[in-house]
């Protein structure tokens, strides 16, 4: 039973032409030519962003200087960092400005997108008007703002001085400067956001809302049951991706405070900068930016499992 | 078939012309500094972006007219783009034959391998007893000496005559006691106007300067540890935080610009500063005396402010040649002469006819003033010692976060760690 079968299978190899099939060929032909094309982009991608995180990786496990490879040092520019106040401060600062700055920078660029969605008067202009500081380069406008907060010299304090509000000493100011830097981190990033919100507003079916409106829901009914709920993929791009810009805030504080006063405004960005570029210590700033991949990584997840589970199809 | 050739062609030449594009840049310029025909190039790169910009591209250009063996090819670019590409731009090969750069990045560049030294240079016709000592300590490094000096100038006490005559305050102050009276006494919070402008960061240190007046200091002399916590320095920054804090003779937390906008604009009566700010205080049309900084209980003396030229680790014998011209050109007496009348610098050499400054008063004033020290000079850690610890804790004290002699201990220890 078994010897023509094997007879068969022999047969069947040596009867296998040369050439491979017409279609098996043209498959393989458009695979060659899709990697040629996809090529510019994956080189551009492994050169500038997969080698330098593979790169920083190795750098992290050594006493690297800014010139030279440095020594393997283990995992001791990590387990150095529980201990380090100036690593346990920045991780603070960021998380607290990330906690204020997203729910704040997603909750009014949501506001703004409802409000600019409707018919009304100069709308083109608005719109333009709240996505302008963000194409407009942070570290020109963080200048601006630093003038305008300025206690000595700055419009902000003169005018709200005469409304009895006292913004004390500014952004040199220990307590004020890190709500000053969030303050401008929002007035940036809100206009980006509204302008996601208006994208996924359109795209909500008019039908659903004048079906709701029929069945006698109000305002608010619509949309709490109706505009929120298909907007939840916007939304949970628009805050995760708010996470993100939140966890890598640097140009503002760079600009304005500088890190300070006493390191108030020191973000884990601005340290991985500080201990880079000034201390040249190239294993503990790889090591830090490590330590922030790995955190947004985390928190990005658990944004998406979160929004996941509360997704809602009609 | 054919659509599908062709598709690929397109994409095989734009990953060939992508690949060019990266590699490039590879060839022809990869070693700027040449020889060539006889003459030897020299990059030389440095930041001097401000009003003495035209006084360094004119004596450039004088040299390079003056002989035909070398040329300088100068690139200037902002002090922080400067130190944030140079050592990358030594790794890449890339890097100047000559650059300035502050004093106090000098040891960990040379820990880092970039710099060679140049005490042979002063065998040459330029004596190192002519040149600033301060300097010249600064870039001391191991015994061996790392720098040529290009600009260097101590710092000087700045006082608005008019402030002065209208509260009827005699000036200038030449001690730290009257300088604190003055100060006092020209405070107007109400009308917005200090009787001083101290800076706590990107400026000469005025810290240093209140503190080595009563015998404290950051470091000791010889380097080999801190005295940020000696009961002088917790003295004089105990004394001074308080004017700060009441009456408020300055206001807390300016940085260097802040504190030179607020003297031009003739919103704080002194100010202690280097020469360059002179010229934008001569455009607002200020009525200013340039006086030395006061006498303290020890001493009396002023930071150093010093940038000097050093000399690529990978220069060839030629290049360093073509380096030593320039530097003897750069530091001699017409060219320092010029130099001084031009910009308000004191000149480098001890032996420049004062006379011959008259042209600039601000010259002068900055030449007669010798008693300077460089602040954290040759230390490997300075800038970490600077921006980590003493302006930080000088920042918690003036906004009154803690006990000056805790804060001060505290953040003695901490230099002392970073001393080797």
């Amino acid at each position: 039973m078994t010897a023509p079968t094997e007879e068969i299978a022999a047969g069947g190899a040596r009867a296998v032409p040369a050439r491979l099939p017409r279609r098996a060929r043209l498959e393989r032909r458009r695979a060659r030519t899709a990697a040629l094309f996809l090529a510019p982009a994956l080189l551009v991608l492994v050169v500038f962003v997969l080698w330098p995180m593979v790169n920083a990786a190795w750098l992290s496990f050594t006493d690297a200087g800014l010139i030279g490879g440095g020594e393997f040092v283990g995992l001791e520019n990590y387990t150095a960092l529980p201990r380090d106040d100036r690593f346990t401060n920045a991780l603070g600062n960021t998380v607290l400005y990330t906690v204020v700055t997203t729910p704040l920078s997603v909750l009014l660029a949501l506001a703004a997108a409802l409000a600019l969605n409707r018919r009304l008067r100069g709308r083109g202009f608005f719109r333009a008007t709240f996505f302008l500081p963000f194409v407009a380069s942070l570290s020109i406008t963080a200048i601006a703002w630093a003038f305008l907060f300025d206690p000595l010299v700055g419009a902000l304090p003169a005018w709200l001085g005469r409304l009895g509000l006292e913004l004390g000493n500014g952004v040199r100011d220990p307590e004020l400067a890190i709500w000053i830097v969030m303050f401008v981190g929002i007035w940036r990033n809100v206009g980006f956001f509204m302008v996601m919100f208006l994208a996924g507003l359109q795209s909500i079916p008019r039908e659903l809302q004048e079906a709701a409106t029929l069945d006698g829901a109000g305002a608010w009914g619509r949309f709490r049951h109706v505009t929120l709920p298909l907007l939840s993929n916007t939304t949970m791009f628009v805050a995760i991706i708010a996470v993100i810009f939140s966890f890598q805030a640097f140009d503002q504080m760079y600009v304005m405070t500088a890190g300070g006063p006493f390191f108030r405004t020191e973000t884990l960005v601005m340290l991985i900068y500080n201990r880079g570029f000034d201390n040249y210590d190239m294993g503990s700033a790889t090591a830090i930016s490590w330590v922030l991949v790995v955190l947004v990584l985390v928190v990005s997840l658990a944004q998406l499992g979160y929004f996941r589970r509360r997704e809602v199809r009609y | 078939m054919n659509v599908q050739r062709s598709a690929g062609g397109v994409a095989a030449v734009a990953l060939g012309l992508m690949l060019a594009a990266c590699s490039g840049g590879g060839d022809g310029d990869a070693d700027s500094s040449a020889t060539d025909g006889g003459v030897t190039t020299i990059t030389f790169w440095n930041s001097y972006t401000a009003s003495d910009r035209p006084a360094v591209e004119e004596l450039v250009r004088r040299f390079n007219e003056s002989q035909d063996q070398y040329v300088v090819d100068m690139t200037i670019q902002p002090n922080d783009v400067l130190t944030d590409t140079l050592l990358p731009a030594y790794q890449a090969g890339k890097g100047p034959t000559i650059v300035t750069i502050d004093a106090s990045l000098v040891p960990s560049y040379v820990e880092q391998g970039v710099f060679q030294p140049v005490d042979d240079f002063y065998d040459g016709a330029v004596s190192a007893d002519l040149l600033p000592k301060a300097s010249l300590d600064a870039t001391t490094y191991d015994g061996k000496q790392y720098g040529v000096p290009f600009g260097a100038t101590p710092t000087m006490l700045y006082w608005n005559k008019t402030l002065f005559a209208d509260a009827g305050v005699d000036g200038p102050p030449t001690t730290m006691d009257e300088m604190a009276e003055a100060a006092v006494a020209l405070t107007d919070t109400a009308q917005g106007q200090y009787g001083i402008a101290i800076p706590d960061r990107e400026a000469p240190s005025v810290w240093a300067v209140l503190m080595w007046a009563e015998g404290g200091g950051v470091v000791s002399e010889d380097r080999s540890r801190s005295v940020f916590g000696a009961p002088e320095s917790i003295e004089a920054v105990r004394t001074w935080s308080d004017l700060m804090r009441d009456p408020g003779i300055s206001p807390v937390g300016l940085n260097g610009v802040d504190a030179d906008t607020l003297f031009g604009a003739g919103k704080a009566a002194m100010l202690i500063n280097g020469p360059w700010v002179s010229a934008g205080f001569d455009d607002a049309g200020l009525d200013y005396g340039i006086a030395p900084v006061p006498a303290g209980s020890a001493t009396q003396t002023a930071v150093a402010i010093s940038t000097n030229v050093h000399l690529s680790a990978d220069a060839t014998d030629a290049e360093k040649e073509a380096a030593y011209a320039f530097l003897e050109f750069w530091n001699s007496v017409e060219s320092q002469t010029y130099w001084a009348v031009e910009t308000g610098y004191p000149p480098n050499r001890s032996d420049v006819d004062p006379a011959t400054l008259a042209d600039n008063p601000t010259a002068q004033a900055f030449a007669a003033e010798t008693n300077s020290r460089f602040y954290l000079g040759g230390l490997r850690n300075a800038s970490q010692i600077d921006t980590d610890v003493v302006i930080p804790t000088i920042q918690r004290i003036t906004n009154g976060q803690g006990d000056v002699a805790e804060l001060m201990t505290e953040a003695s220890d901490q230099i002392d760690a970073l001393l080797d």
